[in-house]
This record gives C-alpha cells, structure tokens and sequence, in this order.
C-alpha cells in the first residue's frame, strides 16, 4: 500500500464509514418505528375482542419481542457512543498522515544531503565532524524507521476503519432483514392469530440474529486483534533505542 | 463528520410501544377447535351448533361455505353473523397453527453471518467499490420497507353482499366484522346464503383462487331465492 493511492481514498474511506453509521441509525429506527405501528395494528385491530383466549401468550410475545428491539436500540447506542471518539481519532489521524507522513519521507530522503545547503561544505571542524557522523546519522537512522512506520500507522488506521464499516453495513442489512419482514409481518398482520405468528418469527429471528452476531463480533474481534499488530509494531519503533535514542522523538518531528 | 452522539441520544430517546388489551369480561369460553394431526390441502371448522361449516386453504383463503339446509331449527338467525364470523375465525386458526408448526418442522437453512472471505486482501479501491454497491443495496433496501410500512393503511372497508344477506368490515386484507341482515337472511334458502356470502368474500379478497366456481351461481340482479330445489344437510359451494 503506496502512501500516495491511500491518501487520495482516504476521504471515500471517511464517508463510507459515516454512510455505514447512517445506515445502521437508520435501520434501528426502521425496526423500532415498525414495531411501534405493528403494536398500534393490533391494539387498533377489532378482532383483538374476539381473542381473549390468546391474551397471554400475545402479552408474553410482544413482551419478549419488545425486549429484543430494545436490546439492538441500546447496544446500537452504546456502539456509536464508544465508536464516536475512535471514529474522530482515525478522520483525525487520517489528516495528520496526509499532511505528515509525505514531509517526513521527503525529510528521510533529504538528512545528510548537502546539495540544498551548499554552506553545509564549507562547515568544517570537530563541531561539522560531529554533526555528519553523529546527529545525522542518528537522523537518518530515525527517519527511515519512522517513514514506513508511519506507513503502518495508516495502515492500521485504515483497517480499523474497514472493520468498522463491514460490522456495520452486515449489522444494518440483518436489522433491516427483520424490520422489513418480520416486524412488517405485524404491521400487516390482519388477524391477531396472524400477528400472534409475526411476532412469535419476529422474536425468534432477532434470537438467531443475537446467536449469529457472536460469529460476527468474533471475526470483528480477531481483525482488530489483527490490526492492532500494526499499532505495536508502531508502538514498538517509537521505543527502538537504537534509532529514537533517550526515548525521544527524532528531532526533525519533535 | 456524523454526529454519533446525536444519533446515540435520539435512539435512546425512542420510545417502544406498549400493548393495550381491552378488558373483556370473563365469560363462557369455547372450546378450542380440534387440530388435524398434520399439514393438508384444507381445514375445516364448524360452529357449536353444526349448521355452518368454513373449509379454508392452507393460506387461510375460504374454498367452500356450507350452510345446513336445516341451520334454522338449531341456529337463531339473530346469531347467524356472529356464529359465521367464529367459525371462520376458528378455521384460520387451525390452518395457522397447523402450516406454521409444519414450517417449524423445516426450517430454512440460515445464511451464515460473516465477514465472509474479507480479510484484508483486497487492496483499499476494491474494498471502497464493493463497500459502495453495498451500502446502495441496503439503503435502498431500507427505505423500499420504510415506504412499504407507510402504505399499510389501518382503514376499515365495509362490504354488502349482493344479497344483502351479510355486511363485510374488511381492514387490511382481513375480515375483522361481519353483521347479518337477520329479517332477510331467516327467509332466504341456504344455497342462496351461502352464494351470497361466496361473492362477498370473493370481493373482499378472501377467496382461494384454488376454489372452483359454483356449479350454478345465481346472477346479482336475478336472485333465485325460489330456485333452490335442494334440502341437503349441507350446501356446499365450490365443494368437492
């Protein structure tokens, strides 16, 4: 991955991952307004004081199917509560490399080199010896680490953002699977029985779907696992005491 | 860039619906109809007093009424409707409970959710492309069942039989009312109540299109109240 093609993406990255956001708001609130108008269609429906016999069980299913609907709307808005800081860092960070990460490879190409400074050759002594053999080096030494670093840095940028946008966009199209069939069964449903029957598959698909998300949550786990390889790797070259000596940064970028 | 936060708050903020069930007092129940022991072509139900019958097809859609030829010595007419009206309710019941136990029976195999073959692979463009087409599919997806959900109307239709033998409260799609004309249905002959009723449902929508036509069906605007020769336990149209 070339600096170069990444960074030109990096905006389509940053609105397929706010598209991917819209889409799971938007198909938690389908399934929450489809709930709402399946339970207005049987509290509306005629037929409902001709099914006594059936109350308990429809007061057990909806309740139950209620309880689903809630849980996706409250882990929904913990998702985006917990994802609102990581998403600012990466469009952030996102920033930072493109206006960063290029300086600093131009800089690695560059340390030592005296053609830009032609007074550089006139500057003899112990002090000029010091400096191109010493500081240089070290320069150099510390730049060429940080370069593909710093490449590995967006990388891992860009992965976190991908695992972000496949969670969600798989999460919105299950949802949506449900508010579109299950739960519109019930806004449709012309007699309790019928309704009794959507919401009872209504429930069991939001089950299964609860079942299937920790396949899901699982793959989303080990990418990010995956992903933060990257930032260890990062992590593990800023503390490299051979090319940042005394922990700190190299001195062209601190 | 998106205001997460925002979109958090409103989603707590919704509100879910609660379930209000009228306050029925408790009376005589009926008893549950008898379920056959697996799925068929059709389901039947007949009301307490063994004058109607309602035969519907798997989906719930009527393939035959019967009236018996002698509904009148152990049915009031005044309870017509309201004895139609269960017995077709309980013959939905059975053809509900039955095909939705033979669908438990099989269940469809699931689409397994996964990130699929994404791993990281594919190079950024790729992913943009195939997340793109992606995202157009599910928000197209969403708002066709928004506008969908939008176009379910809660109204309550009225249908006359051409007879005017019974009176049809349809809402969406379903028999939700059914009154009875008890002067002229208590004069009417049986084969005549029950074409009657044929057409109604016919209009109504709640017709299987697997019923055959009626063997004669008296025109609307001849009605051969007179014309009924047969005296049969029971008159079935579009029976077998």
């Amino acid at each position: 991955m070339t600096m170069t093609s990444v960074d030109s993406q990096y905006p389509a990255l940053i609105r397929a991952l706010e598209e991917a956001f819209k889409l799971a708001y938007e198909a938690v609130k389908l399934l929450i307004d489809n709930f709402n108008k399946g339970i207005h269609n049987v509290n509306t429906n005629p037929l409902i004081y001709l099914a006594p016999d059936i109350f308990g069980k429809l007061d057990r299913g909806v309740n139950t199917l209620r309880d689903w609907v809630d849980k996706f709307a409250k882990a929904t808005e913990q998702f985006f509560k917990h994802q609102a800081p990581v998403i600012a860092l990466i469009k952030a960070s996102f920033n930072w490399l493109t206006q960063m990460q290029k300086p600093v490879s131009d800089i690695a190409s560059r340390v030592g080199d005296f053609e830009q400074n032609k007074n550089y050759g006139e500057w003899t002594g112990k002090a000029a010896t010091y400096y191109s053999v010493q500081v240089v080096a070290r320069q150099q030494k510390a730049l060429d680490a940080l370069s593909p670093k710093a490449e590995a840095i967006s990388k891992w940028l860009t992965q976190v953002a991908q695992a972000n946008i496949k969670f969600l966009n798989t999460y919105a199209a299950r949802i949506g699977d449900i508010a579109s069939s299950g739960v519109a069964a019930l806004i449709s449903a012309g007699t309790i029985i019928g309704a009794l029957e959507a919401i009872g598959d209504a429930a069991e698909v939001c089950g299964k779907l609860v079942d299937s998300a920790v396949t899901v949550f699982g793959d989303s786990v080990e990418y990010y696992s995956q992903a933060m390889s990257f930032m260890r790797d990062a992590v593990s070259t800023r503390s490299s005491t051979g090319a940042f000596p005394r922990d700190a940064w190299p001195q062209a970028v601190s | 860039m998106t205001d997460l936060s925002a979109l958090a708050d409103e989603l707590r903020n919704m509100k879910l619906a609660e379930l209000r069930l009228p306050r029925i007092p408790l009376g005589p129940r009926r008893p549950s109809p008898e379920l056959p022991a697996g799925p068929a072509d059709e389901y039947t139900a007949a009301d307490a007093s063994r004058s109607l019958r309602v035969t519907v097809d798997p989906e719930g859609k009527v393939l035959r009424f019967d009236v018996a030829g002698s509904w009148l010595s152990r049915l009031p007419a005044a309870e017509f409707g309201s004895a139609l009206m269960a017995t077709y309710q309980d013959a939905l019941g059975i053809a509900a409970a039955v095909e939705r136990q033979a669908r438990r029976n099989q269940p469809e195999p699931e689409a397994p959710v996964s990130f699929e073959s994404w791993s990281g692979a594919e190079d950024l463009e790729t992913f943009l492309a195939r997340t793109r087409a992606e995202q157009v599919a599910i928000g197209q997806k969403l708002s066709e069942a928004r506008e969908s959900a939008a176009r379910v109307s809660y109204d309550v239709t009225e249908l006359r039989s051409p007879h005017g033998f019974v009176t049809l409260q349809v809402r969406t799609g379903a028999l939700v009312g059914l009154t009875a004309n008890t002067d002229a249905i208590s004069r009417a002959k049986p084969g005549q109540v029950q074409q009657d009723l044929w057409e109604v449902f016919g209009d109504a929508g709640l017709i299987s299109n697997r019923a055959s036509a009626p063997v004669s069906r008296p025109s609307r605007s001849r009605p051969r109240v007179e014309e009924d020769p047969e005296e049969d336990l029971w008159k079935g149209l579009g029976g077998k």
